[in-house]
């Protein structure tokens, strides 16, 4: 069960991760779409 | 457009299948070794992004094109972030099969090594206000520091002994892994590199523009 849940988190660390990445170039090139 | 929904399902049933597929058992490693699904792409991207950094490097020296000057940061932005997760869910994964997060291995000496080499590239070019003598020296500190990562990556956790398991292919060049997680892996590994595409993309536009109104 720890194992499972290790693989878990670790699998979330990763998506977070990339979403909020993401999220932020999104907005940024959106910023600059604007500017235009 | 669609190639990004494609994506993000292609990406969805390859964590269902990380989760749901039964792995070997290996002994040491138990359920954990599911790690291998998300942390080596994810390292492999990281490295997918060094080298169209390095290349690109090469191509700014070469004719002196701004174009490349820009492609080149917007890889080493994203590499550096690959790199970082790549550390942080090893060290997650470290904590619970070899007791802490942070032994200084081989393994992550060597991406510590890295994270600061790339680290360093970025005080490097926020350092120099001219464009094209900070766009010149950036090229030759990526080149520099791509001739570092073949050591740091692969020699260095093979020379020295190392706790972090044994490379998918193993010191007599076979890869010995179950089929069904083979598979996987390579779905995962193929959907990373599109998601690097995608983001390297995005990365890109906003480095050129914000680059070019300096």
């Amino acid at each position: 069960m720890k194992e499972n849940m290790v693989f878990f988190v670790i699998n979330l660390v990763i998506w977070i991760g990339i979403f909020l990445y993401l999220l932020q170039l999104n907005y940024r090139v959106k910023k600059l779409e604007k500017k235009k | 457009m669609l190639w990004k929904y494609l994506l993000g399902l292609w990406m969805a049933a390859v964590i269902a299948a990380a989760h749901l597929l039964p792995i070997p058992q290996v002994k040491g490693l138990g359920e954990t070794a599911r790690i291998i699904f998300f942390h080596v792409p994810v390292a492999w991207v990281a490295l997918v992004a060094f080298t169209i950094a390095a290349i690109n490097s090469i191509r700014f020296l070469h004719g002196r094109n701004m174009e490349f000057d820009y492609r080149s940061y917007a890889a080493s932005q994203l590499g550096l972030f690959f790199c970082l997760l790549a550390t942080i869910t090893g060290s997650i994964w470290a904590k619970v099969t070899w007791g802490s997060f942070w032994n200084w291995d081989p393994r992550e000496s060597s991406i510590f090594v890295l994270l600061l080499i790339y680290g360093a590239y970025f005080a490097l070019r926020s350092a120099i206000e001219d464009e094209s003598r900070r766009a010149a020296l950036s090229a030759v500190y990526t080149i520099i520091a791509f001739v570092t990562v073949p050591f740091l990556v692969f020699v260095i956790p093979r020379v020295y002994f190392s706790l972090h398991p044994a490379p998918l292919v193993n010191v007599h060049g076979r890869l010995e892994m179950d089929i069904r997680m083979l598979l996987v892996f390579l779905a995962s590994l193929f959907g990373f590199t599109m998601l690097l595409f995608w983001m390297y993309q995005l990365q890109l536009t906003i480095t050129r523009q914000e680059l070019k109104e300096e």
